[in-house]
């Protein structure tokens, strides 16, 4: 059986009907992890290393107004959600490592050449 | 007694998000925020990306919010994310440029969606990266508002005035006034008088806050004089020695000035060079039809040019020595000559092809005339590399051994005319924008040591160099207020 998840980019206007686009999948959810490698294909964004896709609760079904990350790349999205997301610059996390400090970008691109980053529980927010 | 109470007014904070264009160039696109007004600069695309990652981090912001957008001019980088932010987005503000602007966007864009040099240059025309339709881009047309240079426009509150900012026909600096802050928005600008434009103002009003080019950083140009000689002799010996010269260039702007450049030594050297001994092309069918564009907004050049315009009594930017090409059919390459091709960068188009045909001749020569983006051809062939990648077919190597050479035309100012510029404007905040990170950063240190006699003083300056999507928050304190109280 055929699913889908549908999504929109957060400037789109959500008054225009091609502003809500969806990613179709088999079984009963997604997980995040693969619904941003599949956003990433859709919209022909590359490999990932020019932003920061992030993906949020959408507003219409959530019970207040707040966006909320949805972090997690095991978390699974179940079939007929909406969800909203957003592109976003790279981040620079600054670091010190042996007493220097640098730079660490942050980026999209473990999603289409890397792997799932795991966190416990796939529902709460934790850090690596 | 008497005593005097001091009593702070109001606490006022200014903010300023790079959504494109922060320590990049390309995609430029900023937002201010300032006693509840929003106003958003520029709404451009980056030339080494494609589709929608060439786009602004427009999911930054609430577009919603914004009350005007002001377009500085209208190369790509600056304005053609435009009908996607008034047809995608929620956006509900009006938009304001120069009357030229809105002229030579209308050529741009139309070119722009269709299936030519200008589509090649920065979106590819399929389905996954066709981000508006013509029709996106005649209503866009209608939103589009003008200001007169020197004149202000008032919108719910926020005052802006425009100035000539040199660079390119109909290009605007914006000052903007918002409850008493002025602000300075620079776009592309440049200081030296070419042949048709004219340099950029400096405001006759007090500036708080400079939001200012870095492109060229802390590097300096040799004179005018000196470049445009060099220009003439490099291309006149190698056609001299039976080579062929390509241009890559934008189709309007510099191209104009680089061919005022030609035409006149062609006119002087008439008896090696003219008569069609080595002709010269310009292949932009696009640049003809805006022919009669340059030709209307005169009064808005430089005197020269128009003087040039009144004697003559005929258009100056219908060259004499100069053929149109519509495209590359009836171009017959027989011998030495020199083709003006767009896109400038190189990444596609009838540049790349006369590129590729030309390359593997080492008594041919590459001239590359303006600012070349990261990531691109044009700055890829600055490497010298021994192949390049065929456009058809990117497995397929092209042997290069044709010279390359660069002399900038770009009409950016370089680190002098700019600490010059920013000297005189004498604003205590200075945000860099429209500039690679090394540049940018070595700008930066220029002028902290430049005004490091003013630290820790009331006229303290301070230099921002954020990067997208990082908010740089300036605090304006209302002047203290002193109270007398008592008898
Ligand atoms: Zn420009
Ligand atoms: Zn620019």
């Amino acid at each position: 059986m055929s699913s889908v998840v549908f999504y929109r980019f957060y400037s789109n206007n959500p008054a225009l009907k091609s502003s809500d686009q969806y990613i179709s999948f088999q079984g009963t959810g997604i997980t995040v992890f693969e619904l941003k490698r599949e956003i990433i294909l859709q919209n022909s964004l590359g490999d990932g290393s020019h932003f920061i896709l992030k993906i949020y609760n959408d507003p219409d079904t959530a019970e207040t107004s707040k966006l909320e990350e949805i972090k997690e790349d095991n978390t699974v999205i179940p079939r007929s959600s909406k969800i909203l997301v957003k592109r976003l610059p790279v981040e620079r996390q600054s670091q010190t490592r042996h007493g220097i400090s640098s730079f660490r970008t942050v980026d999209s691109t473990r999603y289409i050449s890397g792997k799932p980053k795991m966190s416990a529980t796939g529902s709460f927010q934790g850090s690596a | 007694m008497v005593s005097v109470k001091n009593k702070l007014i109001e606490n006022e904070n200014f903010k300023f998000i790079g959504l494109g264009g922060s320590n990049e160039v390309g995609r430029s696109c900023h937002i201010i925020e300032f006693k509840g007004k929003t106003i958003m600069l520029d709404a451009g695309i980056h030339p080494a990306y494609r589709g929608m990652l060439s786009l602004p981090f427009y999911d930054l912001y609430d577009l919603s919010k914004v009350d005007v957008l002001l377009i500085s001019h209208f190369h790509l980088d600056h304005v053609a994310s435009l009908p996607y932010v008034l047809q995608k987005t929620n956006f509900k503000g009006r938009v304001i440029m120069t009357h030229p602007t809105k002229a030579i966007y209308r050529w741009l864009m139309r070119d722009f969606v269709k299936v030519t040099t200008i589509a090649d240059e920065f979106l590819v025309r399929d389905d996954t990266s066709n981000l508006f339709t013509d029709d996106d881009l005649i209503n866009s047309f209608d939103k589009i508002e003008t200001i007169d240079y020197h004149s202000t426009i008032e919108i719910s509150g926020i005052k802006i005035t425009a100035y000539h900012a040199g660079h390119v026909l109909g290009a605007a600096m914006f000052q903007i006034d918002i409850g008493g802050i002025n602000i300075l928005f620079t776009g592309d600008y440049s200081r030296e008088l070419d042949r048709h434009l004219n340099s950029a103002e400096i405001p006759n009003k007090k500036i708080d806050i400079l939001i200012v080019e870095s492109t060229f950083g802390t590097a300096t140009q040799q004179p005018r004089k000196t470049r445009e000689k060099k220009l003439t002799s490099l291309i006149h010996d190698t056609v001299k020695k039976g080579g062929r010269v390509l241009l890559p260039v934008f189709a309007l702007g510099r191209a104009q000035e680089i061919m005022l450049i030609l035409d006149e030594y062609w006119a002087q050297n008439n008896d090696e060079l003219g008569f069609g001994k080595v002709p010269i092309y310009y292949a932009s069918d696009l640049a003809k039809k805006c022919l009669n564009v340059f030709q209307t907004y005169i009064n808005m050049m430089n005197d020269n040019i128009r003087a040039k315009f009144r004697d003559s009594k005929s258009n100056p930017f219908n060259f004499k020595h100069i053929s149109y090409l519509k495209n590359l059919e009836n171009f017959r390459d027989l011998g030495p000559s020199v083709m003006l091709a767009s896109p400038g960068m190189l990444q596609s188009g009838v540049s790349r092809e006369i590129l590729e045909k030309w390359c593997p001749d080492f008594k041919n020569l590459v001239l590359i005339t303006g600012y070349s983006v990261e990531g691109t051809m044009a700055k890829f062939l600055m490497m010298q590399p021994d192949t390049i990648p065929s456009y058809e077919n990117p497995d397929v190597n092209i042997t290069r051994k044709c010279r390359v050479e660069e002399i900038t035309f770009a009409a950016h100012v370089d680190f002098l005319e700019n600490l010059d510029f920013i000297e005189k404007i004498n604003a205590k905040n200075i945000i860099l924008v429209h500039g690679e990170s090394t540049p940018m950063g070595r700008l930066k240190s220029a002028l902290l040591s430049k005004f490091k006699h003013l630290k820790r003083t009331e006229n303290e300056v301070k230099v921002y160099t954020p990067f997208n999507g990082v908010t740089v928050d300036i605090k304006f304190q209302r002047d203290k207020v002193a109270t007398l109280v008592g008898t």
